[in-house]
């Protein structure tokens, strides 16, 4: 718990708190997770096969009319990789830009003061 | 305190990340949204899966009102994730402060210095957690409403998670299946971006600096008589504690009085300081030794500061809410959107930072670059920020300690009383605080000589020197020592130095340029003009670019109740327009400005006015300032025996604190400890814990050594 750890540093606590997240790392990671999972979610549904007369991955489908060419097939699995790719780098970036603004919104206002301290 | 500052640090990161949170999964719904009602204008019957939502988003479908409904609930489910996550990072944060704590090892803390380590394990819990709690409670809903059965849509998730149904226990298992699934893909999630991140292996900016450790300064032998050259706030604490500690000091001053920029002019019965200086230090050794010099002098003063801008006052500290209540929510995203165009082209086009308006656009952006920085710093220095070194804006928020506004900042909103908000102040003006340095220096047995001007200094060889000054009655005289403080403007000293400097240290010395001021005390009949402790006017058309109130510093600055001031300050360049004009043609301006344009004052209630013009009041950081500096100091450097202080002495922007503590440490430093008084005004030292080497006493005791 907080109270059992040494008494630490200004310094340290707003290095801590105030660190930024690396934009191109969050595009990457989240890019992979998002393409990875639209993939694993078609091709868990291509793997369990049809069940009798309803198409596999009706509602999964769907996000055929939003990216153009996926389907819920093996081909539709790896075209997942890079779609869901695409918008999980697009998701990355603006969670670590959003991150890093709202920080520097922040530290802005409180830093602002600084200019008018010194006398 | 610590631990109450990394409590309110997690409390706004939270608050920050469920803002982060809400906006982007409000925004990702609000598009599908708009997406959806645009592509089925066009394929009717098409893009009607995102209506499955409005079972658990009350009033949503998929419509234009339904994308604003959308990005309300999105918000608010995004922000409890968000605030679920940095909950959990929380725990990361705390284990690793610890860690980081028993290792010395600041790589456990961070991935180089500012950019965030995620730790998947602790994320995964509390993503999984929200997830599943998200499934439980959705699928629940069905539950309870009654529609399980037909919840087609929902049992698919079955397909992915074997087990799940929608029924009580069916989402039991979901969420605990659920749970396991998010854990590991945040795991996945975590070692992806922190691998990226270490390849990576670069600084993101930032508006503070992870500085590394220096080496330890070298003791010196001790002085036997040192000369002081100038009896300011740095020259005066450097004899202060060398007087004390038995060492042989004369000090040398040009003018008729002590303090130099921190003067107190008693005029008419007013008193007033040329710009108002208060005594504020997080050091609070430094405060200890200023409560035994000043004892039963100190006063506190409650801090209320304003901005001036564009017409309307904005209260110091500038809060969001005050922002947005003077200047309106557009320009609050203007600014927004300032501050990304500006963070594109600084940080991933990395377009240099040349000059002090790049560096306060790159961390601010452009719009409030404008409204809170250019005109008044413009104003002060006389040149655009266009021409003005960018080392200004960090030496500024050095000096201050980014750190403890940042934590006071955090902090205050428990409302612990802020140091920031308060400072101490000598009930008869600042200058007393020179003054009783000059008494404890005389009171020694040594000399502080007034009216005795430095004509030239001598080097004779190591650590030998004569200093030749015209004293009181007109007659050049000198002062043989072993060491000389030089607090006189740096350039000035390299001129009068022997043996002379070359032609190219010549010529960096001359072109160190000061920007001067003068100083407009308005002696009022009126109880009062304002409560504001300083009141900064950032408006190209007033004459003046700061203002003060002494008596709201202290009762004793005035003649009586009945009666305040105004102190002034107009910025200029000695013999530009404003120095040439006259001491009355000045004073007229202020009092048209303060009473037309301010509406402060009437014109009747003007009953005086003193005017004091002072030179070489700030160093001025052109773009080539630090070149000249390093030449200069390197010349200087050459001359063993000869120490630089002050804000002249050193050409850094020192605050009377920063001077204080500067000259203390000099002190200090010629007794023969281990210290570098030259790192104060860095961040290093002011604002640590100080690391200072040395008699195991309070820092700045009766005695320096032993």
């Amino acid at each position: 718990m907080i109270e059992n750890i040494k008494e630490p540093t200004d310094r340290a606590i707003i290095h801590a708190i105030f660190a930024k997240l690396d934009p191109v790392g969050m595009i990457i990671s989240t890019a992979l997770v998002f393409g990875l999972g639209l993939m694993f979610l078609t091709l868990a549904l291509v793997v369990q096969g049809r069940s009798g007369d309803i198409p596999i991955g009706p509602h999964l489908a769907f996000l055929g009319d939003y990216l153009p060419g996926y389907r819920v097939t093996w081909s539709g699995g790896f075209l997942g990789f890079v779609y869901g790719g695409m918008i999980g780098g697009v998701v990355g970036y603006f969670i670590s830009l959003l991150w890093n603004l709202s920080h520097y919104f922040y530290l802005a206002l409180i830093v602002s003061r600084i200019h008018y301290f010194s006398e | 305190m610590n631990q109450e500052f990394l409590r309110a640090a997690i409390r706004i990161n939270t608050k920050l990340l469920a803002l982060v949170f809400g906006l982007t999964s409000g925004l990702l719904l609000f598009t599908a949204t708009i997406v959806s009602v645009v592509l089925r204008a066009l394929h009717p019957g098409h893009y009607e899966f995102l209506n499955l939502l409005g079972v658990f988003l009350p009033g949503y479908d998929v419509s234009v009102t339904g994308a604003f409904l959308g990005f309300f609930w999105g918000a608010v489910i995004g922000a409890l994730f968000g605030s679920l996550i940095y909950w959990a990072y929380a725990r990361t944060l705390r284990e690793k402060i610890a860690s980081y704590f028993a290792l010395e090892d600041p790589d456990n803390l961070l991935q180089g210095p500012q950019t965030l380590k995620i730790e998947g394990h602790y994320l995964g819990v509390a993503t999984g957690l929200g997830s599943a709690l998200l499934l439980f409670l959705s699928t629940n809903t069905l539950v309870i409403r009654g529609t399980a059965q037909f919840s087609v849509n929902a049992a698919l998730l079955s397909n992915y998670l074997p087990g799940y149904q929608v029924s009580f226990v069916g989402s039991l298992i979901g969420s605990a299946e659920l749970f396991v699934l998010v854990y590991l893909i945040t795991i996945l999630f975590g070692f992806t971006y922190n691998k990226v991140v270490a390849l990576r292996n670069r600084d993101i900016p930032s508006l503070f600096d992870y500085e590394p450790a220096r080496p330890k300064p070298i003791p010196l032998k001790p002085a036997d008589h040192v000369c002081i050259l100038g009896a300011g706030p740095a020259g005066l604490a450097t004899g202060h504690e060398l007087s004390l500690n038995g060492t042989k000091v004369t000090v040398l001053e040009k003018n008729s009085y002590v303090g130099g920029l921190c003067r107190t002019v008693h005029s008419k019965g007013y008193k007033f300081d040329l710009g108002g200086h208060r005594w504020f230090t997080q050091n609070e050794s430094l405060n200890n030794w200023f409560r035994r010099l000043m004892e039963g002098e100190i006063i506190l003063v409650n801090r209320i500061s304003r901005i001036y801008y564009d017409g309307k006052y904005f209260n110091y500290p500038i809060t969001f809410g005050d922002v947005i209540k003077n200047t309106g929510i557009f320009t609050m995203l203007w600014a927004g959107i300032t501050y990304i165009q500006s963070f594109i082209v600084f940080n991933v086009l990395n377009r240099p930072v040349k000059n002090m308006k790049d560096a306060y656009t790159q961390q601010f952006g452009s719009k409030l670059y404008e409204m809170f920085f250019k005109i008044y710093t413009e104003k002060v220095w006389g040149l655009p920020c266009e021409q003005l070194s960018a080392d200004w804006v960090t030496q500024r928020s050095k000096g201050l300690n980014i750190l403890t506004v940042i934590r006071e900042a955090l902090v205050k909103s428990r409302n612990v009383v802020s140091l920031v908000e308060e400072f101490m102040y000598p009930r008869d003006g600042y200058v007393r605080i020179p003054e009783r340095m000059a008494e404890d220096i005389v009171g020694a047995g040594n000399e502080v000589l007034l009216n005795s001007g430095v004509k030239k200094i001598i080097y004779k060889g190591t650590r030998d020197f004569e200093i030749v000054y015209r004293s009181q009655d007109g007659t050049e005289r000198s002062v043989h020592a072993d060491s000389v403080v030089s607090t006189i403007p740096m350039g000035i000293l390299a001129q009068i130095i022997e043996p002379a400097c070359e032609e190219k240290v010549l010529k960096a010395a001359k072109s160190m340029e000061f920007r001067d001021l003068i100083t407009v005390n308005l002696m009022l009949k009126k109880k009062q003009v304002s409560t504001d402790t300083w009141l900064y006017l950032q408006d190209k058309n007033l004459i003046f670019g700061r203002l003060h109130e002494p008596k709201n510093w202290s009762p004793a600055m005035v003649p009586d109740e009945a009666h305040t001031s105004v102190v002034l300050e107009v910025f200029c360049t000695i013999n530009d327009p404003l120095w040439s004009l006259s001491d009355d043609e000045i004073a007229i301006r202020c009092v048209d400005d303060l009473a037309d344009k301010l509406g402060f004052i009437e014109r009747h209630e003007v009953e005086g006015w003193t005017v004091i013009r002072t030179g070489h009041a700030y160093p001025v950081y052109d773009l080539d300032y630090h070149n000249k500096v390093s030449i200069v100091t390197e010349f200087l450097g050459r001359f063993e025996g000869l120490h630089i202080a002050g804000r002249g002495g050193t050409f850094r922007y020192n605050n009377a604190d920063h001077s204080i503590e500067m000259g203390l440490m000099l002190g200090r430093k010629i007794l023969g400890q281990p210290v570098d008084h030259m790192q104060v005004n860095t961040e290093h030292t002011y604002h640590e814990e100080k690391s200072l080497e040395g008699p195991k006493r309070d820092h700045y005791g009766q005695s320096a050594v032993g």
